[in-house]
C-alpha cells in the first residue's frame, strides 16, 4: 500500500514539474519574440538557452528553433541560422516553410536543407493465396475424361525490409518474406466417370527475398503508392495431405430391387504429412506488382498492401515428378508442370529513419526568382 | 526521362518473358517418360503386355471388385504417351489372363485359365471388339503359360503349353502317380480355332515343372521347338528331385530329345519367362527366374546360344539384391542389353517392383525399385519399345487400391531425355 502511494506521488510530482516546466519555457519563448519583434536580437540565443536545453516537447523546440533561425539571419550568422534550422528540423522532419507565412530569407535558407528519410524499415503481416498456372497438364491416369482443377486456399504472410529512399517519390526496396502458401488440386472421374476423387492440399514454406521499386505520392495523410519487383524464392518446405475417395460402383442386391440410379461405396483414406521437398524445384523467382494506401501517423506511416506475384519457373521437379517411394507415396496424383502467382494482401507499418541534413545542391533557384521579382515590383 | 523509363521497362519485360518457364521452354517430357495407373473398379493385378510396331500397348491383368472377389479379365491399350484408347473386361468370372501376344495378323491373342478346369484362348482385334476364341479343357485340371504363333512348313498354328495337375500323366518315370504334381503339356491349335486343340505333348517323370515358353528354332535345318521351362526332372541330379532351369529339344512331331540344363544342383531354380533374343547378333534366347529359396532366393537369368547341333547355355548371371528377389520378366534393348524385371521382398514380407539392365557381356548396367515402401507392389513385366523406352508394367498399391502401373523410362533408366 505504502509502496504504491510511493508510486503515484512520485508520478504525481515528475508530471507536475514537467508541466510548470514547459509553462516556464512558453513563457520564456514568448518573451523572446517579443524581444525578436522589439528588435532586440543579440539576447535571444541567451534567452532561450536554458529552456532548450531541458525542453523536449517537439513542438516547442521548432517553435524555439525557428525564432533563433530568424534571429541569426538578422544578426547576419549564417552558421548559427544553419544550425538553427537544422534542430528545427530535427524537432519536426516534416516541418516545411511557407513563402507566404514564413520570412523569405528563412524560405531561402530551408532550401538549402532537407530532412526526407534516405531509409526507412516496415514490417507486415496478412492472407495470401496461391494461384497455380498450369504448363503442362499431367495425369496419374491414362483416361482422358480425367478431370484435374486448382482451389484457391488462405495461406499467410509476414515479412520486413529496408526502403531507400532517392527522393520523396521513388524508393527502392529490399526485403525478406515468410510466406505459407497453399492450394487445393482435385482430381475427379479417375478409374472411370463419376468414380475416384482425389483431393491433394499442398502447404509450401517459402523464404523470399523481394527487390522492388516504388513510386508514392508524397504528400497528404492518405498517400496511394504503386511498385514493381523481382524476388527470389526458396522453397523450405513442402508437405501435402491426400485424401482418396475410393468410390465403386455398388453391385445390385439380388434380395433387392434394383435401385433407380448408380450407387457407389467409397473406401476413403487420407494420408497426411507427405514431405514433398524433392518433387520440388526448391529455388524459384518471381515478378511482382503492387499498389498500396500509406495511412501518416505521426512520423510514421500504417499501410494496406496488395501485391500479385507472377511464379517464373515450374515448381514441379521433372526429374523426381515419378518418384514414388517417398514418404508413403504413391498416391495416384502426380505434379502437373506448374508455376505458383499469388496475391498477398498485407498491413504493414513504415517507420521512416528521418536524417535532417544540409543538400550538398541546395534548391534555392526559385526563392531568389521570386525575391528578385519581389525587388523589381519594389 | 519518360524514353529511359520505357527502354529499362521493356528490357525487364524481355527478360522476365524469356526467364518464365512456359510451355516453349519446358519440354513435355511426361508424355514420353511417365508412370500411369490403369484400372476400374475394385482392384486390378496387372500380368502382362505387349507392345505393338507401332509403339502403342496392350496391357493384360484381372480385375476384383472390392466386396466380391471374382476375378475377370482386364484389358487396356494405350497409345504410346500411355493414354486409354481402349479397355474393358473381358471372358468370365473367375478368368485369370496368363499371356497375351499379337499374331501374323496383327490380332490380339490372349491365354487364359479358368481356375484349374480349363485354357480359353482369345481373339480380339486391336480396336478393342472379340473376335473368337477357343476353348481347352481337362476335367484333371489344366493351366496354361504361354502362346507362341508357328508358321512353317507343317503349317501355321498356335503352340499353347501348359502343365497339368496331378494324375494326368503317369507315364512310368520315377515318379508315382501319388507323387505327382505337375505335368508339361503342349496343345496345337488351328489358327481358325473351328479345329479342337490337338494335345501334342504331355511329358511326366516329375513332380513340378513347367513350361514358360515355345520357341521354334530360327536356325537352318530341320524343324525343331525347344521348350523353355523348368522341371525337376531327376536326370542328371542323382534321383534327387530339385528344380532347375531347363530346356528341352522337340523335333516337329514334339518328340522330345536332348536336355539343356542351368542352374546349380544344390539350389532349386524356377523359370518365369522366356524370350528370343539376338547374341553377338546371331540367334538366341533368354530366360529368367530365381535361384534359391525363402530368405537366399536370387534372379537367375540363363542366355542360350540357338545353335546346331545344340542349343548351348552362355551366360548364368545371378542377380544378387539386398532382399530376396525373384526374376519375372525379361526384355533386350540396343546392342543386346538386357532389362529384367523382379519382385523384390522387403522387410515388411511386401514386395517392390526391381528392375536391373545388363549389357551383352553380363557386366551389371544399373538397377531401379518402383512401389511404395509401405505397398505390395507386384513385377508383370518389361518390354522394350521401338523407340527403346523400356516399358516396366505391374501391380501397385495405391493406399486403398491397387492398380496396374505402367512405368516408361529412358534405357538409361531415368525419366529424361
Amino acid at each position: 500500500m505504502i509502496r504504491r502511494f510511493t508510486i503515484s506521488l512520485l508520478s504525481f510530482l515528475l508530471i507536475t514539474g514537467a508541466v510548470l516546466a514547459q509553462d516556464e519555457c512558453e513563457l520564456t519563448l514568448l518573451q523572446a519574440t517579443e524581444e525578436f519583434n522589439a528588435g532586440h536580437l543579440y539576447g535571444i540565443p541567451a534567452l532561450l538557452k536554458e529552456c532548450i536545453e531541458k525542453n523536449n516537447n517537439r513542438e516547442w523546440r521548432q517553435r524555439a528553433y525557428l525564432l533563433l533561425a530568424e534571429t541569426y539571419l538578422l544578426l547576419e550568422d549564417p552558421i548559427g541560422a544553419e544550425q538553427s534550422y537544422l534542430n528545427v528540423l530535427w524537432a519536426n522532419p516534416e516541418f516545411v516553410t511557407d513563402e507566404k507565412r514564413d520570412p523569405i530569407d528563412l524560405v531561402y535558407l530551408s532550401r538549402k536543407f532537407t530532412a526526407t528519410p534516405i531509409f526507412a524499415w516496415h514490417a507486415f503481416l496478412g492472407p495470401n493465396t496461391s494461384i497455380a498456372r498450369v504448363i503442362h497438364d499431367v495425369r496419374p491416369g491414362g483416361e482422358l475424361y480425367t478431370k484435374e482443377r486448382y482451389r484457391l486456399r488462405m495461406g499467410w504472410q509476414a515479412g520486413g525490409g529496408l526502403d531507400y529512399n532517392y527522393n520523396d517519390y521513388l524508393s527502392a526496396s529490399i526485403g525478406a518474406t515468410f510466406q505459407q502458401a497453399t492450394y487445393k488440386h482435385e482430381t475427379t472421374d479417375l478409374f472411370g466417370v463419376n468414380r475416384d476423387i482425389v483431393d491433394f492440399i499442398d502447404k509450401q514454406t517459402w523464404l523470399a527475398v523481394p527487390l522492388s521499386f516504388n513510386l508514392s505520392e508524397a504528400k497528404g495523410k492518405l498517400r496511394k503508392y504503386t511498385y514493381v519487383g523481382y524476388s527470389f524464392n526458396f522453397l523450405l518446405l513442402d508437405r501435402a495431405d491426400v485424401e482418396i475417395r475410393n468410390r465403386d460402383l455398388q453391385l445390385p442386391d439380388d434380395d433387392q430391387p434394383p435401385p433407380t440410379e448408380e450407387q457407389f461405396s467409397s473406401f476413403d483414406k487420407p494420408v497426411s504429412n507427405i514431405n514433398l521437398s524433392n518433387n520440388r524445384n526448391q529455388k524459384n523467382s518471381a515478378f511482382f506488382l503492387g499498389v498500396g494506401l500509406k495511412y501518416k501517423y505521426k512520423l510514421d506511416y500504417f499501410y494496406f498492401d496488395a501485391r500479385y506475384s507472377f511464379g517464373l519457373k515450374n515448381l514441379a521437379n521433372v526429374n523426381q515428378r515419378f518418384t514414388t517411394r517417398e514418404d508413403g507415396l504413391p498416391v495416384p496424383y502426380v505434379d502437373d508442370d506448374f508455376r505458383m502467382d499469388n496475391l498477398a494482401l498485407s498491413v504493414g507499418y513504415i517507420h521512416p529513419l528521418y536524417k535532417p541534413r544540409k543538400l550538398k545542391k541546395a534548391r534555392t533557384k526559385s526563392v531568389l526568382r521570386k525575391i528578385e521579382k519581389d525587388d523589381r515590383a519594389n | 526521362m519518360t524514353a529511359r523509363i520505357s527502354l529499362i521497362a521493356t528490357l525487364i519485360t524481355v527478360v522476365l518473358f524469356f526467364s518464365c518457364d512456359t510451355e516453349r521452354n519446358i519440354a513435355p517430357v511426361f508424355k514420353t517418360y511417365f508412370t500411369k495407373y490403369y484400372g476400374e473398379d475394385g482392384n486390378q493385378f496387372a500380368v502382362d503386355l505387349a507392345v505393338n510396331p507401332d509403339g502403342t500397348m496392350v496391357m493384360v491383368g484381372t480385375s476384383q471388385s472390392q466386396t466380391d472377389q471374382t476375378n475377370y479379365a482386364f484389358i487396356v491399350k494405350v497409345d504410346n504417351e500411355g493414354t486409354v484408347l481402349w479397355q474393358r473386361k473381358m471372358g468370365d468370372r473367375d478368368e485369370e489372363p496368363v499371356d497375351i501376344e499379337f499374331d501374323s495378323r496383327n490380332d490380339i491373342i490372349v491365354v487364359s485359365n479358368f481356375e484349374s478346369r480349363a485354357i480359353r484362348i482369345t481373339r480380339i482385334s486391336q480396336s478393342g471388339a472379340s473376335i473368337d476364341s477357343t476353348l481347352i479343357e481337362n476335367p484333371a485340371g489344366i493351366f496354361g503359360t504361354a502362346i507362341t504363333e508357328i508358321n512353317n512348313a507343317t503349317g501355321h498354328f498356335f503352340l499353347v503349353s501348359g502343365y497339368a495337375g496331378p494324375g494326368l500323366v503317369g507315364d512310368g518315370d520315377p515318379v508315382t502317380v501319388a507323387n505327382d504334381e505337375q505335368d508339361l503339356l503342349i496343345y496345337k491349335i488351328d489358327p481358325s480355332f473351328d479345329l479342337p486343340p490337338k494335345l501334342e505333348l504331355e511329358q511326366g517323370g516329375e513332380k513340378v515343372g513347367k513350361i514358360a515358353k515355345i520357341f521354334q528354332s530360327q536356325i537352318n535345318g530341320p524343324i525343331r521347338y525347344y521348350r523353355f521351362g523348368d522341371s525337376d526332372r531327376p536326370l542328371s541330379q542323382g534321383g534327387n528331385f530339385r528344380q532347375t532351369f531347363e530346356v528341352v529339344r522337340l523335333n516337329e512331331f514334339f518328340v522330345p530329345s536332348t536336355l539343356v540344363q542351368a542352374g546349380s544342383t544344390d539350389e532349386v531354380q524356377i523359370s518365369s519367362e522366356a524370350i528370343a533374343m539376338p547374341i553377338a547378333g546371331q540367334p538366341g534366347f533368354v530366360m529368367v527366374g530365381s535361384t534359391g529359396q525363402g530368405a537366399s532366393k536370387r534372379i537367375f537369368v540363363a542366355q542360350y546360344n540357338d545353335l546346331r547341333p545344340e542349343l548351348t547355355v552362355r551366360l548364368k548371371p545371378i542377380i544378387s539384391t539386398p532382399r530376396p528377389a525373384e526374376g519375372v520378366s525379361v526384355a533386350y534393348g540396343e546392342q543386346e542389353s538386357i532389362f529384367v524385371l523382379a519382385d523384390e521382398q522387403q522387410d515388411n514380407n511386401n514386395y517392390d517392383i526391381y528392375l536391373a539392365k545388363f549389357e551383352s557381356d553380363g557386366a551389371f548396367g544399373g538397377e531401379m525399385r518402383f512401389g511404395s515402401i509401405e505397398g505390395n507392389d507386384r513385377a508383370a513385366a518389361v518390354r522394350v519399345l521401338p523407340d527403346q523406352r523400356v516399358a516396366v508394367f505391374g501391380t501397385i498399391e495405391l493406399e486403398t487400391q491397387k492398380k496396374m502401373m505402367l512405368t516408361l523410362i529412358s534405357p538409361q533408366g531415368t525419366f529424361l531425355e
